[in-house]
Formats: structure tokens, sequence, C-alpha cells
């Protein structure tokens, strides 16, 4: 099992989810901090203050998954080293920074700091350093090395989990914090509202993965067929011909791990686009929203374990090739 | 004329014997799941004239070392007189992404030491005029080792591409290669024996 979990690259699997999750969790946030701009809410801000709350618990999980995966995580600060040429140096101060500039965004929520524009304007840079955090995650896997990774629909994949799981988990923290410290009554037509919106990203969230999903494996599936090709099957690959045969190889993994293929398809994408498709049955209803909170939290759940399912289908197809 | 440095791997000459493998094993008193060096054995060609083929394959110490360019830490480093690429274990923080850009599996992670390690062409004994270990322990003169440009003087074959050997555009390796005289020959398409039964074979 462990032999397994290592080849599946575990600590990296986690690395990414979190903090791709929490990339997309500050992107709500934000948002909701722009929304109410002109028209201040004290309830609304107190659902977006608890929300910010998780960012930095969510980002130092990831950063902690991956220094678990160095030989010697005493020194990890020395991969701030290489900026100027490697992608996995540019990645760590991204996100380096990503962590220090939500801790900023956090404190400027949680001490109600009346300056209400410099907090916004931390948190527009927050959030590009964040984009470009997870842009620099995905260079780090566009290598020719791993054929199998180096593809433009890991963009689609990376970014769908962050626009998933994000809200997700903010919806999650609404759905905690709603009664507990902020007032049923008050709260109850923002939290509608925050579903509905849910709902929306959800559902765009879902189509991006499932859009990202179907252009990996068609392109492994299309190095399947061209290693299967009797007219090349059995002979020696020579040049651009071993990099099919590498993507072959990993068709060949994503094909022997078809429970975790259908995991993913059902869980990490079908479970977002049918919570969503729920959430705008249920409200058109007023149905109670104790119900949808339950929905939501089942929903959390069951996507992290998909999403989880896809991240380690993608780290095994990329076996060594020779 | 460039002054880089390579192997020369004859397959009509190696014999399989994994001298070389042993040799560079012991000489840097590897464990035993590391092997700078490793002996890949495979069939080649079609019956009845199939060949028994064996490939002795270490670093490429290639000109555009995908290592090297990933490295987070600037553990590697490629040296100006020979071109041989060399990784620093004490400035490695075990990241491991050398172990992925590398499409050639050259370097290995040791969980003990908690480092990547790899081969780095004997470049101490190649300062003090000798051989790396693994060609000077060579029973057969399969493997040769000196600047790449010279190689096409003193070898009967010489060239690029080995059957499954990654894409050479991607890092230029500066391995190169005799294929076997009586067997298929680089610019005629190769029979191979399946990949399953060359991987058990090769371990």
């Amino acid at each position: 099992m462990m032999e397994w979990l290592h080849e599946a690259q575990y600590s990296l699997v986690l690395f990414t989810l979190f903090t791709q999750m929490s990339v997309g969790a500050f992107w709500v946030l934000l948002v909701s901090d722009f929304h109410k701009r002109k028209a201040p809410n004290a309830v609304y801000d107190a659902f977006t203050r608890v929300g910010t709350y998780i960012l930095v618990p969510l980002t130092a999980l990831g950063l902690l998954f991956s220094t678990t995966h160095l030989g010697r995580p005493q020194y990890a600060w020395r991969a701030l080293k290489h900026i100027d040429s490697s992608w996995l140096s540019r990645e760590i101060w991204a996100f380096s920074l990503f962590f220090a500039l939500i801790a900023l965004y956090t404190y400027l929520w949680h001490r109600r700091v009346k300056d209400s524009e410099f907090r916004r304007h931390v948190g527009i840079i927050t959030g590009l350093v964040g984009i470009l955090a997870i842009a620099s995650q995905i260079m780090v896997y566009q290598i020719p090395g791993r054929p199998a990774w180096n593809h433009a629909s890991s963009f689609v994949l990376f970014g769908a989990t962050g626009l998933i799981l994000g809200p997700l988990a903010v919806a999650a923290v609404y759905s905690f914090v709603w009664g507990r410290f902020i007032d049923l009554k008050e709260g109850e037509p923002i939290v509608r509202r925050s579903h509905r919106r849910l709902g929306i990203t959800l559902f765009a969230g879902a189509g991006a993965y499932a859009i990202g999903t179907a252009w990996r494996m068609s392109f492994l599936a299309a190095g399947g067929a061209a290693a299967a090709d009797p007219r090349i099957a059995g002979k020696a690959a020579f040049g651009p011909e071993t990099v099919k045969s590498a993507v072959a190889i990993g068709y060949q993994i994503v094909q022997d791990h078809s429970l975790m293929t259908n995991l993913h398809l059902l869980l990490g994408i079908g479970v977002p686009a049918l919570l969503a498709v729920g959430l705008w049955a249920l409200h058109r209803k007023d149905a109670s929203l104790k119900l949808c909170n339950a929905l939501i939290a089942a929903g959390l759940v069951l996507t992290v374990v998909g999403a989880l399912a896809e991240r380690a289908l993608f780290y095994l197809s990329g076996r060594p090739w020779f | 004329m460039s002054e880089q440095k390579g192997f020369h791997a004859d397959m009509e000459k190696c014999i399989g014997c994994k001298c070389c493998e042993a040799a560079c094993a012991d000489f840097y008193r590897m464990p035993p799941e590391i092997r700078w060096r490793k002996v890949r054995s495979f069939e080649m060609g079609e019956f009845p004239t199939a060949l028994r083929v064996h490939l002795s394959l270490a670093c490429n110490h290639c000109e555009d070392p995908a290592c090297m360019k990933g490295c987070p830490v600037e553990a590697y480093t490629k040296r100006g007189k020979d071109g041989l690429v060399i990784h620093d274990p004490t400035a490695c923080i075990g990241c491991q992404y050398c172990t992925f850009t590398c499409p050639y599996g050259v370097p290995q992670f040791d969980p003990e030491q908690g480092v990547v390690s790899k081969c780095n062409g004997c470049y101490q004994r190649v300062d003090e005029g000798q051989l790396p270990r693994c060609v000077e322990s060579c029973l057969t003169g399969a493997l040769t080792f000196g600047e790449v440009d010279l190689h096409a003087a003193k070898q009967r074959q010489v060239v690029t591409e080995a059957p499954g050997f990654p894409d050479t555009s991607i890092t230029r390796p500066s391995t190169r290669f005799a294929w076997p005289k009586k067997g298929p020959q680089p610019d005629h398409q190769v029979n191979i024996a399946p990949p399953a039964a060359v991987h058990k074979e090769g371990k």
C-alpha cells in the first residue's frame, strides 16, 4: 500500500489539491468582498470574515504536504534559489508569497480594519499571485521528460479543481457558521443567495473538469492507438515514436485503474454537477436550508474523493518510460 | 570542435555480463536498489536471425540537460571543459524533480540518504587522465569513453539512436551507439520483444 501511495505521489496529490482549493476559496471571498463594496452589510461581512479563516490552514496544509515529498525537508528553503530557470522554484516562490498575502488579508478582516479599500487592494494582488502560483504549478508538469503529463489539458484540470473545491469549501464554512455565530434569520437570505451562486460556479467547474478530462483522455488514447497500430506494433520505437509509446503507457495505466477513473468521473465531475442542479431545484421550492447545507457538506467530501482519484491517476500515468 | 565527452556503447561487443554495473556500484558503494549504470537486454530482428542484444546505459551527459534546467536548488552543473553533468548531493534537497524531467530515468532517489544521485562520469578519475570505472571494467571493450566528435574515428559505427531510447531531440544526449553487425540497422524498422518481456528481463 505504501509503495502504491509513493508511486501515486500522495504528498504532491495533497499539496496540489489543498493549494488549488485555497486559491479557489480565496477568489470566492474576494468576489464577496467586492460585491458588497457599495452597499455594506454587517451580516454579509461576518460571513466573509469567518470564511477567510480557512485560507491560512488550507494553504499551510498544502505547503506542509509539499515538504513531506522532500528527502531533506529541513533544506526546503533552498528551493527558492533557482527562480531564473526552474518552474519548481517559481512555484514555491509564488505559493510562499500567496501564503504571506492571505495571512495579511485574513488579518485585515480579523481586525476589522476600517480601510477596506486597502484590504481589497491586498486582495487583488493576492488573487493574482494565487493564479500565478497555480500556473507555475501546472508548468512544473509541462515537461518532455514525462510525455503523459506534457499536455495543455493540465491547465483545465488544475484550474477546474480550484473552481469546484474552493467555492464548496467556502459554502461548507458558511453552513457551519450560520446559526452558530450568525443569527439564523439574518443570515438566511445571504446563505440562500450564496447557494445559488455556488450552484452556477459548480456547474461551470464541473463542465470545465469534464472538458479537461475528455481532452486528456483523448490525448492519452491517441498515444495508445498509435502504439497499437499493426504497422509499428512489436517494432522498436525510435525518436518521436518513443514519445507516443510513453503516452501509450500512461493510457494503459489509466485503463488499469478503472475504479479510480470511475471515482473521478462520478464523484469529481458528477457530484458537483448534481449538487448544482439539486441546489437550484431545492431553492426554487424554498426547501430547508439545513438539507441544502447537509448536501453541500456531503458534496464537498465526495468531490474531494473524486479529485483525489483524478490527481492520483495523473501522477500514476506519468510513469518513467525508459 | 566541441570537447563534449560521452560514452559509446557497442551492442555487437556487449555480452551482458554487467561488469560495468557492478564495478560502478562497487566503486561508489551504492545501496543495492541504486544503479548509476544499467544493462538492458532485449531481442531484436526476426526468427531465425533474431538477436539477443544488450545495451549498457548510464547518464548521457546531455548537451541540454533537463535535470539541470529543472533543479530548484542548482545541484547540477555542466562542466565547461568536457560537458560532464555533475550532481552535488550536498546541495540536493531530494525533491526528485530531476527524476521527472530526465527522459532516460538517470537520476535515482535514495530514500535512505534523502537525496538523488546519478552517474557523474567519474569526473575525478577523468581529471586524472583515467577512464570511468565502468569503461575500465568492460571485458569486451564494448563500452568506451571520450570526446563525442572523436568516436567516429575510433568506432565501427556511431549513431545517436538505440531501440526504445527516448527521443534525442529533448535533451541531445552525448551517448553514441554501434548496432550489432548482423542484425537490423538503424535505418530499418526493427522488431523487438514486447516491452513487458524486456522489462522482466531487465529486472
